[in-house]
């Protein structure tokens, strides 16, 4: 149950404040129950994610691809860190499984390999 | 790093061959390397054909060895591990940099770290994920 609710986005406190008590004070038809709504959560979340789902490793998947719309649906600027060190900064104007494409700062568009990247943040520090 | 994703990075710094050529020329049966590649369990168990795999590459077996123990399966088990106590995790990448932070979220490609002591929310690609805290603790 807890790592369903983890799944979630619900810590440990929410969830307690939610079924009104510890996960292990419940009964078990009341665990039973839990797990179902929660599960069926996890389910109708997952369900407004549609597309089809990456070959290799690498690929967009399911909270990835979520994060990404938010940065691209709010504009958000950030900054791709390269295996080889290198850095782009941009706004995502697109991405498929393997592919993000970014729009710099000067106008220009460019598309980097989802494998070449090592990690990606907001620039200009922002949390 | 899973020893999937070092054949990957040693096969594109070998020009990217097609795999089943590779396999061909090593003497492997087809679809081994494929399988090692793509697979999130432990893979490569038979030392004899990972050696073939490594002289190929003009890598050595130990390595090899190494990243086997690394495998993307034991990193989910890992990230999940970090989320649900929330206590720090860290991770060494392949471009050396050490990062640690609590785990938000993960999926089969990447995870979401909120860096220790302050700084941007990351999300960081699990193939560039090198080594992480406590393997086979």
């Amino acid at each position: 149950m807890l790592g369903l609710a983890t799944r979630l986005g619900i810590g440990r406190a929410a969830l307690e404040e939610e079924i009104g008590k510890p996960p292990e004070a419940l009964t078990q038809k009341e665990a039973r129950d839990w797990n179902r709504e929660l599960a069926k959560r996890s389910t109708e979340q997952k369900s407004t994610i549609s597309r089809k789902r990456g070959y290799l490793p690498e690929s967009v998947d399911s909270f990835e691809l979520a994060y990404l719309l938010e940065q691209k649906d709010a504009g958000a600027l950030l900054r791709f860190t390269l295996f080889d060190g290198q850095t782009f900064e941009g706004v995502v104007v697109g991405f498929s499984p393997y592919q993000i494409t970014i729009r710099q700062p000067e106008g220009d568009e460019i598309t980097l390999n989802k494998l070449a990247i090592v990690y990606y943040r907001k620039a200009g520090g922002e949390a | 790093m899973s020893l999937g994703d070092e054949l990957r990075y040693l096969r594109a710094f070998h020009g990217g061959g097609n795999l089943m050529e590779i396999e061909d020329e090593i003497g492997l049966d087809p679809g081994t390397l494929r399988m090692m590649e793509q697979r999130y369990c432990r893979v490569g168990e038979d030392d004899e054909e990972l050696a073939k795999i490594a002289a190929y590459y003009g890598a050595s077996l130990e390595k090899l060895q190494w990243h086997r123990e690394r495998y993307r399966k034991a990193l989910s088990a890992y990230l999940q591990e970090a989320m649900e106590s929330e206590d720090a995790a860290g991770f060494e990448l392949r471009t050396g940099e050490w990062m640690k932070g609590r785990v938000t979220w993960w999926d089969l490609g990447a995870f979401g770290l909120e860096p220790e002591g302050g700084g941007p929310f990351t999300v960081v690609q699990r193939h560039a994920v090198v080594d992480w805290e406590g393997v086979g603790a």
